[in-house]
């Protein structure tokens, strides 16, 4: 990112559902171990992206994980935990 | 967990540390939030109530939070003792140390280089009037602040200088006290070595660089909104009929190579959005900052750095003969200079932090935090448009009550991480509604520090100049609708919060953006 460009990110009215491509990488917090289903969730905004692997004890975590399928109508996607990052902040 | 290696060996236990062991409480979880507590009743009461600014009584106020909530805890009272160390020790609390001594020498040289001097010189040379004058003071104090970094700094500094002069141009005075509390926020909430930017950036895990650029467009739209109504309102308020010249008193302050100070606010401004160390950065504006003191003349070394050599000392035949020493009396003796006391002027806040942090760790560990947080999430903050309204709101209300604002920011930085985090709210977004909110109404409020700084030096120009009589002060209850930047960055971050503008998500920004400091 440049040095210009640095300055000028963000100048938009950003969805409350953002959307995801299959195939994309991407950084997330896990939000919750969600009850229903089970699985691990990441919220994005108001888009939920649930987890196909990983454990409980990463909710809370940063995490690398990639984008396996997202229905855009639902604002629903599956994704694939890669690798644990970092703790959340406090 | 199927993988939890980082790539360089890092496990995530290394990342989190020890297992750590919860607190129980008398009470129950809630209890956790007695020291916590406490301490924001004792801020509220000295700072709020009886109006003292002084950090370091709230350094006693959070030893004593600790001792009370000590009270509350159940069976052995180590487990109690170590989560004190354990927060204290804590990465971000070392973190907003570092970066807070830096900044602090960095601001007192550029103090010591008469950079107000260079200011005073070009607000003479653009010869604006009275109507015009506090929309002049209102730029310059945002720029003496985006290089100083204390809002504190400029409103004592401004207060003495410019608001005098401005009384005597016929500028009116409510007003141009805002003014100068605008450009105080202005520069608060801007700055790379401001206190509340590093606290901002570093309790949300992101690079003040990055901070500083992405916080930019929210500060400029504020900006031109309260520029726009300094023009406006200059013009239509009446100042004052003083038949005495303001000349005389800019001639007097003027310093026009002070000037050259914007260059080594620039240096680190534009070193830390390229993405270096903070540390680094403020350091290459240290050195530009010193060299441009010495060689253009606008303080000798001995301001920077001065050794007072006690005369009963076996170096004082020859110390006297090095620039950065004297010999003195042996009750004189000490050290002193811009380096020395820029560090110094952030120990009662660094001890401040460490001890609120420590408070905090309780509170998590006591699950009073999380409590809380909870609540929130099912009550108030429950999508991300009202949950950043919640940051927005909460972190509004917390330095309204809490008036030294760097404290309120401290204490409210954890439920902007963690309910930010809760939606996935990119880091910068995260640490700029907490900065902005904490700079805007931290020179608001009539209790708010800011303003009573800049109060304190108003009520001292009647002994300082005959002309000047205390119908002239102004009152902090009388400035509070005139602090337009202040306002204006509060409504930037409501409209922001409600409508998603400037909003991004994590996945916006890859970590390297965000990993650094």
């Amino acid at each position: 990112m440049s040095m210009f460009s640095k300055f000028l990110t963000g100048m938009s009215f950003r969805s409350t559902t953002p959307t995801f491509e299959a195939g994309e990488e991407i950084e997330v917090y896990v939000t919750e171990l969600d009850e229903e289903s089970g699985e691990l969730v990441a919220q994005v905004g108001e888009t939920r992206l649930h987890f196909e692997n990983g454990e409980a004890d990463i909710v809370g975590c940063r995490v690398l994980a990639t984008v396996e399928s997202f229905d855009n109508a639902e604002h629903r996607g599956r994704v694939s935990h890669r690798k644990t990052l970092s703790q959340g902040s406090f | 967990m199927s993988d939890t290696d980082s790539g360089d060996g890092t496990e995530i236990e290394e990342i989190s540390g020890p297992d750590v062991e919860a607190i129980e409480f008398y009470g129950g979880r809630w209890m956790s939030v007695v020291p916590i507590g406490v301490f924001i009743l004792w801020a509220i009461v000295q700072s709020g109530l009886f109006g003292i600014g002084d950090t370091t009584g709230l350094v006693a106020g959070m030893l004593v939070a600790l001792i009370v909530g000590m009270f509350f805890a159940k069976g052995d009272w180590k487990n109690y003792a170590n989560t004190i160390f354990d927060g204290m020790t804590k990465r971000v609390a070392a973190t907003a140390v570092v970066a807070w001594l830096w900044a602090g020498m960095f601001s007192n040289t550029l103090q010591a280089g008469g950079f107000v001097g260079g200011l005073v010189w070009a607000a003479n040379a653009a010869d604006v009037g009275g109507a015009l004058f506090p929309a002049a003071t209102f730029i310059l104090a945002a720029l003496f602040t985006t290089g100083i970094g204390t809002g504190y700094g400029a409103a004592v500094a401004f207060s003495a200088l410019f608001f005098p002069a401005g009384i005597l141009l016929g500028a009116n005075p409510v007003l141009l006290f805002g003014a100068i509390l605008s450009g105080a926020v202005f520069g608060d909430n801007l700055a790379p070595v401001s206190d509340t930017t590093i606290v901002s950036a570093v309790t949300q895990d992101a690079d003040i660089g990055g901070v500083v650029a992405s916080r930019f467009k929210y500060a400029v739209i504020a900006a031109v909104l309260a520029l726009a109504a300094y023009v406006f309102a200059g013009n239509a308020m009446a100042g004052l009929d003083i038949s005495q010249q303001a000349q005389d008193l800019f001639v007097q302050n003027s310093e026009p190579a002070g000037l050259l100070h914007l260059i080594s606010m620039l240096v680190v401004i534009v070193t830390a959005v390229m993405g270096r160390h903070i540390v680094e950065a403020i350091s290459w504006g240290l050195i530009v900052a010193v060299v441009f003191n010495v060689v253009f003349d606008l303080a000798p070394l001995s301001d920077v750095l001065l050794f007072k050599v006690p005369e009963t000392s076996a170096a004082a035949s020859w110390a006297g003969s090095l620039p950065i020493a004297e010999v003195v009396a042996a009750e004189n003796a000490g050290v002193t200079g811009s380096i020395y006391n820029g560090a110094a002027g952030f120990f009662p806040l660094i001890v401040l932090v460490l001890l609120i942090v420590a408070g905090s760790e309780i509170m998590i560990r006591g699950g009073g935090f999380e409590a809380i947080q909870e609540w929130l999430l099912e009550n108030v903050a429950t999508g991300v448009r009202k949950a950043e309204t919640t940051m927005v709101v909460g972190t509004a209300l917390v330095n309204s009550m809490i008036t030294i604002n760097t404290a309120a920011e401290i204490a409210i930085a954890p439920y902007i991480a963690r309910i930010g985090q809760r939606y996935n709210i990119n880091s910068y977004r995260r640490a700029n509604i907490l900065d902005a909110n904490t700079s805007a109404l931290g020179y608001i409020f009539p209790w708010g520090g800011g303003v009573l700084i800049g109060f304190a030096t108003l009520q001292g120009l009647p002994g300082q100049y005959e002309w000047f009589t205390s119908a002239m002060v102004v009152n902090p209850v009388q400035v509070w609708p005139y602090v337009f930047h202040g306002w204006f960055l509060f409504g930037v971050f409501l409209l922001s919060a409600l409508t998603g503008f400037g909003l991004e998500y994590t996945t916006d920004r890859k970590s390297k953006d965000v990993t650094r400091l």
